[in-house]
């Protein structure tokens, strides 16, 4: 759900990070938000259970500055990744206007991945939302342990549609900013071919 | 449920800001937020240092969301009104419409009675015009250039390769320009 304001002219849209249960979605937000200066950081809100794990969501804003003649304003999401929480992950997903499904590349979690594939498919269709039409990234996380698929399966399994794919160790920030900056672009290009005025 | 999109035109931001603005004088409150469900800060009057407005919205959105699947529960329609009391500071906030929500934050120089009677006047003087910004191009809405085969989606552009207005590096230089 983008906000537009002809007025101010300003954009504000939703970018939301799912994946199955510990892949890697708030270690994306973390490395994002460290690397902002001081002086250009607003706050991170992270809802979290005592084990750190995300409970309801987190939320970084992103101040972008001004692209294709308007203030630009992305708000990052994540999802709890963990299996009961599909109420939440449903109320997160509302109005998101991109999606970033972030999987974990190591071999056991390869059935993890698909249910949480699956789950964002059938979530998005209980709001009226397409996994093919919605602008989305694959992000294949954690690059760096051992005993993890290809990219060529994590491909074949996984990105149906043939979306942007990256590979990703969060952590340390590899292709985290490739991500960003792609999904950015898609859900920006999405809405300038919505509301071209 | 359609994915909608909110669409504000210069005519809706002068008359919320206007309304906004006699409901600080009249409520006495510190800062009003206007915001969609969703939780993106659409207009704001007042002021209150320190306090991040947009991690704000974005937590009051989730807050009533939570809250309506709640009302679902206990087989409500929906709730329309929030209050949440601090030593210092307290919060109200209540439905505008169907898809938007004011929220007050306001101290001990005012009370909650006084907030709640000018948030319900407020609420029916913003309703008409925020009822303009709907837009229904949901998801499942056909976009504005892939209705024929001339226009093909953006998806259906993507695959076959055709290209997109590029946008790619006006968002880096976005990007590194915040990162640096």
């Amino acid at each position: 759900m983008s906000l537009i304001n002809y007025s101010s002219k300003e954009i504000t849209c939703k970018i939301v990070y799912y994946g199955p249960g510990r892949c890697g979605k708030t270690s994306n937000l973390q490395y994002i938000y460290a690397k902002i200066p001081d002086e250009k950081r607003s706050s991170m809100v992270s809802l979290a259970t005592e084990k750190d794990r995300t409970l309801f969501f987190d939320f970084l804003p992103l101040e972008l500055g001004t692209i294709a003649g308007y203030k630009t304003r992305v708000q990052l999401y994540t999802v709890p990744g963990q299996v009961f929480y599909n109420s939440t992950r449903k109320l997160v997903l509302q109005g998101s206007d991109g999606v970033v499904f972030v999987a974990d590349s190591q071999i056991d979690q390869w059935q993890e991945n698909q249910d949480s594939l699956q789950n964002l498919r059938d979530n998005l269709a209980g709001l009226g939302m397409d996994l093919y039409k919605i602008p989305m990234v694959m992000q294949y996380n954690k690059r760096d342990l051992p005993n993890i698929m290809s990219v060529a399966d994590l491909n074949t399994g996984l990105n149906f549609r043939r979306a942007h794919h990256f590979e990703a160790i969060a952590t340390t920030g590899v292709g985290v900013f490739d991500t960003l900056k792609t999904v950015s672009a898609l859900v920006l290009q999405s809405l300038s071919a919505k509301y071209k005025k | 449920m359609t994915n909608l999109q909110f669409v504000i035109s210069e005519e809706v931001t002068v008359a919320v800001e206007r309304e906004m603005a006699l409901y600080i004088k009249a409520s006495r409150a510190k800062c009003a937020v206007l915001l969609s469900k969703n939780g993106h800060l659409i207009s704001q009057s007042g002021y209150v240092a320190d306090f991040s407005l947009q991690s704000i919205s974005a937590l009051i959105g989730g807050i009533f969301s939570s809250t309506q699947a709640l009302a679902r529960l206990v087989k409500e329609d929906k709730f329309k009104v929030m209050f949440q009391e601090g030593s210092k500071w307290n919060v109200y906030f209540c439905l505008v419409g169907e898809h938007f929500i004011l929220a007050t934050i306001f101290d001990k120089s005012t009370v909650v009675g006084m907030i709640r009677h000018a948030a319900a006047e407020t609420e029916k003087a913003l309703a008409p015009h925020l009822e303009k910004t709907l837009s229904d191009e949901g998801d499942n809405a056909p976009l504005a250039e892939e209705e024929t085969p001339e226009t093909p989606s953006i998806q259906a552009r993507e695959s076959q390769g055709i290209e997109l207005p590029d946008l790619n590096q006006e968002v880096e230089d976005a990007l590194s320009k915040l990162f640096s």
